[in-house]
Order: C-alpha cells, then structure tokens, then sequence
C-alpha cells in the first residue's frame, strides 16, 4: 500500500473522491488486499459517525425572527407574517387546537386510510379528493355559521379577515419547475359548488422536480413543522409516492408527491391529463393544497356528510 | 438527519444566497431547512451542549444573512456556513471558561428509533455502540476531522479550509484519530 493510497482511502469510503483518484483507488483494490480491509474499517468507521452525529438532531428550531429584523429590509420574514399572525390567536385559538387535534388522531386511524386508498390510485384522483375535501369544509363551514357557535364556527369566522396560508409563504420546493395548467377550470372540474370566495382561499399548486419523493417530501415535512405546523398522523409514503397534512390553527396544508412511474399507471381525464403529461421520467410531480378549515372535515367523498350536520 | 448538499443544488444554493443578499427572506428560510439540521449536529459535536448550539445556530444564520452580500462562490455555501459555525463555536467555548470536555448529556442525544433495524444483529450494535463511545473519547480535532469527511461530506481540502489548516495535517489527523480509536477499542488506553 502506498502512503497516496492510503491517504485517499478515507475519502473513498466517505464517497467523495472524484475523477482520476477515484479510479486509481478502484483498481487498486482490485488487487490488495490490505487496501482493502483498510477501506472495510473506514466505512465502519463512516457508518459509526453518521449514526453519531445524525442521532443529535431530530428537530430543527424555527429560525429566529430577530435575524433578518436587523435588516433595512421592509418587507417582514415570511415565516414571521405566519407566526405573528398566529400569536395574536393564540389563546383564542388553544382550545380549538386541541379540539382539531383529537379530531385528526381520530381522522388519522378512521378516515385517513379510505382517504389514502384512494390516493394510490394517483394524484388526479388526489387532487379531486383533495379539493372535494375543500368543497366539504367550505360547504360545512358556511353551515356552521349559520348555527349557534361551536368551537369550529370560531375559525370559520376568522376566514374572511385572514389571509389564508398560502399567499403569505413560499411553500415551492427548490428548483421545481411550476407546472402550466388551468387552476379555474380543475377546481371547477372538482368544485362545482365553490363560491368565488372559496375559488379564492384555497389555493392549489402543481410543480415537478427531479428529486426523488421521498427526499421532497421529508422537505415540506421538514418546512411545514418549522413553520409551526403540526404534522398530523397521516402521513403516507407507500406506493411508490407520499402525501402529508399538516395543520396551524385553522389552516391546513395537504401536499402530495408522485413519481412519473405512478402517474403512468392511471388514466388522467381532461384537465389534468395536460398537467400530468408535462411530467417527464424521472421527475415527481408535487402539489399542495391549502385551505382554512379542519383536517378532521376531510372524509370520503363518496358519502359526504350533509352540511347541515354537525359532523363532530 | 438532514444529509449534506449535493451537487444538483450548486447553482442553486448560489441563487439562495444571492436571493438572501437581495433581501429574500424566503431564500435564508430555504436555506436554513437545507443546512441547519446538519450545522446543528455539528455545533452540537463542538459544544457538547444543545441549547447554547441552537442558539449558536441562529447567529451563524445571521452571519449568512448579513454576509451574504460578501458571499463571491468561492467555495460551497455549505462549507461557507461550517466556517461560520465553527468560528463562532470556537468563540463561544472561549466564553465558557469551564469548558472541558465532557460526554454528550442525554437531552442532547435524542432517540434512534430504527437504527438498531438497520443493523444485522446484537453483535453488530455492541460493536457500533463499542464505536461510538470510544469516538467521544478522542480529542474535540480529531472527532471534528472525522465528522468533517464522513458526516458532512467534505473533500480534503474542504476540510482543511474549514479548520484552517494544511491538507495533509487533515490527513494525519485522520489516520492519528483512527489509530487512536484501535487502541480505545482495544482497551489500551483507560480513558
């Protein structure tokens, strides 16, 4: 073994080696044994410290908010807008919390599994769902208005003076490319029912990217949770694709990500077939819904409860 | 956690921080998600203390963003960062006059559900759980040296930029730690 051999080794186990180093160090070990129970203790030794240093972080603070105040910037953190929003509703909001809580464990071990079979069957049945499910609350919370006054009714008086979640942060993943699509005519195609009101608090968007599922969705995952969401136990990540709901208060984040091969297996009615054929192999296809609402309002579009009924 | 940068996000990154140096609070939010799992997992390695990391992380953050103007590519935006983070760990031990090293607290070590199912059997994790004791047993420059490579993901040159020093010192801190690691685990060495 060659002291230039020997000192490339760790780096070769660590993966990091490029060009012509790196081949030297692959045809050496084609023939020396000692390279190569040498590289054997360096990727032991690489699996130890990536367990090691991995296992001290499992959450990640929200960003503080004095950081860019500092600046002669005038526009507001995005992330701040949210949460100073939310602070101000705070103690209204506690008891409602821990209503929509309950109500989404409930959701997540009864409801969540129809909802998710449905999914797998791809995302234009999703986004259908999903917007049903937008139709449902809007529909169920107009009539809880109109009744005395439960818990739900507080979050559905604060809609029409708060701006809903999604034209107040970026939630676009890092250089997706944002699909072209009709938004009116797939939430017409979805939401007969919508009220040019409801048209406009939910908002819905399509983008593809070449990262792999998985990886975009521990993104939103990771982003949504610093943003103060919390992540209901729903999430999903079976056939081939995963979807998560988060809620803060009164708003809900529905987003799902699907891989090209899923898109492949369903047949895709018009308007989305033209979203779906702009995604290309090896991309995923990623969307969001958000709306302000309850998770636990999502159920089964094909036995929608009456709105005339409380469902809780 | 979250894992090192790759490649596709090269230009990319660079966008965020010329977006961050324009005044795009978004692009440091971005930023922050990327790579402040990792940088927290390294000033944790550094401080030994969670609380005062999260709050070192947060200045590093502000460093980036008040910096990002000065930001010229030079090398990764990750590795611009680890510099950040270390300089300010190094300052914040300083602060700490009874700083010593000491083993990770339990509130700094949160659970590992799922690592064990990765492992072939209890043989194996005795022999991983041998290997990570005896990692916080070696010297703070050593364990950094070692994270630097096979957590964060750094050429040898990173690494030597990142610890102001020359690349074959990172080199011979690298097989000094390994060799001190034989001997932990060999039982050579009482502490």
């Amino acid at each position: 073994m060659t002291k230039h051999v020997s000192e490339l080794l760790p780096f070769y186990a660590a993966e990091t080696l490029l060009g012509s180093q790196h081949s030297l160090i692959e045809i050496h070990l084609k023939h020396c044994s000692e390279c190569e129970m040498e590289l054997r203790q360096w990727r032991t030794l690489r699996e130890a410290i990536r367990l090691n240093t991995s296992s001290r972080v499992s959450t990640l603070p929200p960003l503080a908010t004095w950081i860019t105040s500092t600046s002669n910037d005038s526009v507001r953190p995005v992330a701040d807008q949210v949460i100073v929003e939310e602070s101000a509703q705070t103690l209204a909001a506690t008891h409602q919390k821990e209503e929509i809580k309950k109500m989404s464990q409930k959701i997540a071990t009864q409801a969540a599994p129809r909802r998710f079979l449905a999914l797998a069957a791809g995302v234009v049945i999703t986004i259908i769902i999903g917007m049903v499910a937008v139709l449902l609350i809007k529909s169920g919370d107009n009539s809880r208005t109109d009744t005395s006054a439960p818990p739900a009714a507080v979050a559905t008086a604060a809609v029409a003076t708060k701006t809903p979640i999604a034209n107040q942060i970026s939630l676009s993943y890092p250089g997706a490319t944002k699909l072209v699509y009709d938004e009116t005519a797939i939430k017409k195609a979805v939401g007969n029912n919508f009220t040019p009101e409801q048209l406009k608090n939910s908002t819905l968007s399509v983008s593809a990217s070449n990262d792999d599922y998985l990886k975009v969705i521990a993104y939103y995952k990771q982003l949504l949770t610093s943003l103060g969401y919390s992540l209901l136990g729903s999430d999903n990540s079976q056939e081939g694709q995963a979807t998560i709901i988060a809620t803060k208060g009164d708003k809900v984040v529905s987003c799902g990500v699907v891989p090209y091969q899923v898109l492949q297996t369903t047949s895709s009615p018009a308007p989305f077939d033209t979203l779906v054929k702009q995604v290309k192999p090896d991309q995923t296809l990623i969307y969001y819904l958000s709306y302000v609402g309850s998770p636990s309002d999502l159920e089964d579009p094909a036995t929608p409860t009456p709105s005339t009924t409380p469902r809780h | 956690m979250t894992k090192q940068p790759d490649t596709a996000f090269d230009n990319d990154e660079i966008v965020l921080v010329k977006a961050m140096a324009a005044g795009d609070h978004a692009a440091l939010h971005t930023l922050y998600l990327r790579y402040g799992p990792s940088l927290l997992a390294y000033l944790i390695g550094q401080l030994q203390n969670r609380s005062l990391a999260e709050e070192i992380l947060q200045d590093v953050m502000m460093a980036a963003w008040k910096g990002a103007v000065s930001f010229r590519g030079d090398s990764k935006v990750y590795t611009w960062l680890l510099v950040i983070a270390r300089n300010r760990a190094i300052t914040a031990r300083k602060r700490l006059s009874d700083y010593k090293y000491h083993p990770l607290t339990l509130d700094a070590i949160d659970t590992m559900q799922g690592h064990d199912t990765l492992e072939a059997g209890v043989e194996r994790r005795d022999e991983q759980q041998a290997l990570r004791q005896a990692l916080q047993k070696l010297p703070v420059e050593q364990r950094e040296t070692l994270e630097l490579i096979f957590y964060h993901d750094l050429s040898a040159a990173e690494t030597a930029a990142v610890l102001q020093v020359a690349s074959g010192t990172v080199k011979s801190r690298l097989h000094r730690a390994k060799t001190a690691l034989r001997k932990l685990l060999e039982g050579k060495l009482n502490d």
